[in-house]
């Protein structure tokens, strides 16, 4: 199944960054019936924002292009697999066919004129007679109508809902209407109390679902495919700047306009629903305040727990099925953690998301601690001398630069914002590289041997050389990245399932 | 289109380029399922069982012919009083070859036992790590022959234990060095399924 996710403005991208994290720790959507990952499961994002210089946005960006490469060096171009990455991340121009020189292989969406001129510009202000000009000074104000949108709608979706009209007229989404096939899905990220997400997602929403007035392919589909959203309500804090067009002040009321419009046009109570599924998120407890930055110095506001819970709503809803998406009625969806902490660890998450995220988010961090510590010294040695045997010119391959470098340093930056916040996410101990006993705060690991706690990196490797003495001739020479990857997961499953077994119960 | 794979009974689907073929115990692998490739894959697994019939059978003969090789090792001290043909005959007359043997034999495999399945360390698979049980299994059964032989000559007739000393001497060099010739052969005869050390002392 594939799923097509928008991910509007500065929230959107920080969320696909979350959820970036979670499908390279190897988390796939379960099917509700059997318990087991959906086997063939694809992601497009499209990350919808004018302000390219936006700090998350890049962030994101950056991120995906790493996974995918990391990907294809995994799997190729096959969408099953099982593991580390294992869903396949495309472009939409990876969908069309090789011809198509049409799109940028990228995953930012080209919003065209939105992010070269004025809002002034945009709407043609002085060509108009006097009495629609008055009209617009009405509607907007100076300040409005003097904004540069290169750097996002700073706060007005009232803006924003008129810019990213132009969505229907894109090459981006004429390509995204030519691949959409039966039984593909939609998901929708935004912020509800922003400018760009919470004009955008209305807006595509629409367009998408009124798809047949439009000059593209696979009308019907469109018009039938299950859609979902997940809008973030107010969860963050910002410092207040004088003369800032960005108001914590006004978050609460944007939010209550945008929802009631949504109850009207979005949910259905008035004309009808146009979404499947809603997933409603936020925080009351205060965050330490981000930086009051409209745009213009960059944007980069700091991971935050309730990005990486709403990382879950995409996965959640693809594993939704058909039958619990009936068309016509929009089913609501909130969250709650097990207990409402400051210090969250990984006990703080329902039994639900730990099954589904845990056991992989500790697989991925044990990666990351074995190949800063541990797997230099293990060159040479064990399961590096098992045919195909990994040499220590692995060490300088694009693969493994690709991983230690651009990803996992963006996978530790992402822990420590979210350490850092108000709500400290503990889920791991980052002081911990070797005593890995102590790796999950509040988590109490099982007794070993005449009582021995001790869990280190050699447990890890002698693991692995156990797997891969158990999987002799499994990869082909040029298989070395996968070699790594899958023993690793493999070995790194059954020890969190011996050490820290009580984690998903 | 099916894809008729002449090596097995089971049919495969063809795959779309990209797909990795997946095994039915779960093992990924690229386009392994070549004729070629599997008796590669039967010729590698084939080898790896003679390595501990080979280093099995080594052992028997050593056992079995050990009053030969006995008489042929050269110990090498001097014999102004002409005992040395004294000292090999009471060897072969008390039978002390069989039991000396065993014991070379028995330390050398014992020890391999415990490096590569008991130890099994990933603390201690280094090629050095080897080489210091080697010169251990020589060293005791160096002792441990020398030893051996001095109270089972001992026993059946002390007076001459001071004139039998230096080849019970060279003798106890001898069990030494095949403690440490057999070590190194039990090594590679049983090292193949041990999960941590099976590449020392060098890759297989």
């Amino acid at each position: 199944m594939r799923l097509f996710i928008f991910a509007i403005g500065g929230t959107g991208a920080r969320v696909l960054k979350s959820l970036g994290m979670l499908l390279a720790a190897g988390v796939k959507p379960l099917d509700p019936a059997t318990g087991r990952e959906m086997e063939e499961f694809e992601i497009v994002p499209m990350i919808l924002d004018p302000h390219h210089s936006n700090e998350d946005l890049k962030r994101t960006d950056e991120l995906l292009r790493s996974y995918r490469k990391l990907r294809r060096a995994l799997y190729g171009g096959s969408a099953a697999a099982k593991g580390f990455f294992a869903t396949k991340i495309s472009t939409l121009k990876e969908l069309l066919s090789e011809s198509s020189s049409e799109l940028d292989d990228t995953f930012l969406f080209n919003l065209g004129a939105v992010e070269r001129c004025k809002f002034s510009e945009f709407v043609g202000f002085n060509d108009l007679d006097g009495e629609n000009q008055a009209l617009l000074r009405m509607l907007f104000s100076a300040d409005q109508l003097d904004t540069s949108m290169n750097i996002g709608f700073v706060g007005s979706p009232n803006i924003g809902s008129v810019a990213l009209n132009m969505f229907r007229k894109s090459p981006e989404f004429r390509a995204f209407c030519n691949v959409f096939a039966e039984g593909d899905r939609v998901f929708f990220i935004s912020s509800i109390f922003g400018g760009t997400g919470a004009a955008g997602f209305p807006i595509l929403l629409k367009n998408i679902r009124h798809a047949e007035g439009l000059d593209v392919n696979n009308k019907g589909y469109l018009k039938r495919c299950k859609t979902g959203a997940l809008t973030m309500l107010p969860y963050f804090n910002i410092e207040h700047k004088e003369g800032s067009p960005i108001n914590k002040a006004d978050f609460v009321v944007k939010t209550r306009s945008a929802l009631h419009y949504y109850d009207k046009a979005v949910t259905g109570s008035g004309r009808g629903s146009l979404l499947n599924a809603i997933y409603y998120l936020g925080d009351t407890e205060v965050s330490a305040p981000y930086a009051n930055d409209p745009g213009a110095g960059g944007q980069k506001n700091a991971a935050h727990l309730v990005e990486l819970v709403g990382a879950l709503a995409p996965l959640n809803f693809a594993a939704t099925p058909d039958d619990d998406l009936p068309q016509g009625r929009t089913e609501a969806f909130e969250y709650g953690l097990e207990k409402d902490t400051s210090q969250v660890n990984m006990l703080t998450f329902g039994p639900a998301t730990r099954r589904l995220a845990a056991t992989p988010l500790i697989k991925l961090h044990l990666l990351s601690l074995f190949l800063d510590n541990k797997f230099r010294e293990c060159i040479g040695r064990g399961f590096t001398k098992d045919k195909p045997s990994i040499g220590s010119d692995f060490l300088s391959s694009d693969f493994y630069r690709t991983l230690t470098g651009p990803f996992l340093s963006k996978y530790w930056d992402w822990l420590e914002e979210m350490d850092a916040n108000h709500r400290h996410v503990e889920i791991f101990d980052l002081d911990v590289a070797s005593d890995l006993e102590r790796l999950l705060p509040g988590v109490e690991q099982k007794k070993g041997f005449l009582g021995n706690r001790r869990f280190t990196h050699d447990d890890i490797f002698s693991r692995i050389n156990t797997v891969s003495k158990h999987r002799e001739g499994a990869f082909r020479p040029d298989q070395l990245p996968l070699k790594l990857m899958s023993l690793f997961y493999e070995a790194a499953g059954q020890l969190v399932e011996s050490k820290f077994s009580n984690i998903t119960e | 289109m099916i894809i008729w794979d002449g090596s097995c009974s089971r049919q495969r689907t063809a795959l779309r380029p990209g797909t990795l073929f997946r095994r039915p115990d779960g093992y990924v692998t690229g386009e392994n399922g070549s004729p070629i490739t599997a008796n590669l894959k039967l010729m590698s697994q084939t080898v790896k069982y003679l390595y501990p019939a080979l280093a099995a059978v080594l052992t028997i003969l050593f056992v079995v012919t050990a009053g030969s090789i006995c008489n042929m090792l050269y110990l090498g001290v001097p014999d102004p009083e002409g005992n040395l043909d004294y000292f090999r005959q009471d060897m072969l007359v008390m039978g002390l070859a069989t039991p000396v043997s065993l014991l070379i034999a028995g330390v050398a495999w014992a020890f391999a036992v415990l490096f590569y399945y008991i130890i099994n360390s990933v603390k201690f698979d280094r090629w050095w790590n080897w080489l210091t049980v080697l010169t251990l299994v020589a060293v005791i059964t160096g002792i441990f022959t020398g030893h051996l032989l001095t109270s089972k000559i001992g026993s059946a007739n002390p007076a001459v234990l001071p004139s039998y000393e230096p080849y019970i001497r060279a003798m106890g060099a001898w069990g030494a060095v095949l403690g440490a010739v057999f070590f190194a052969i039990a090594s590679m005869g049983i090292r193949h399924w041990s999960s941590n050390c099976r590449h020392t002392p060098f890759p297989q």
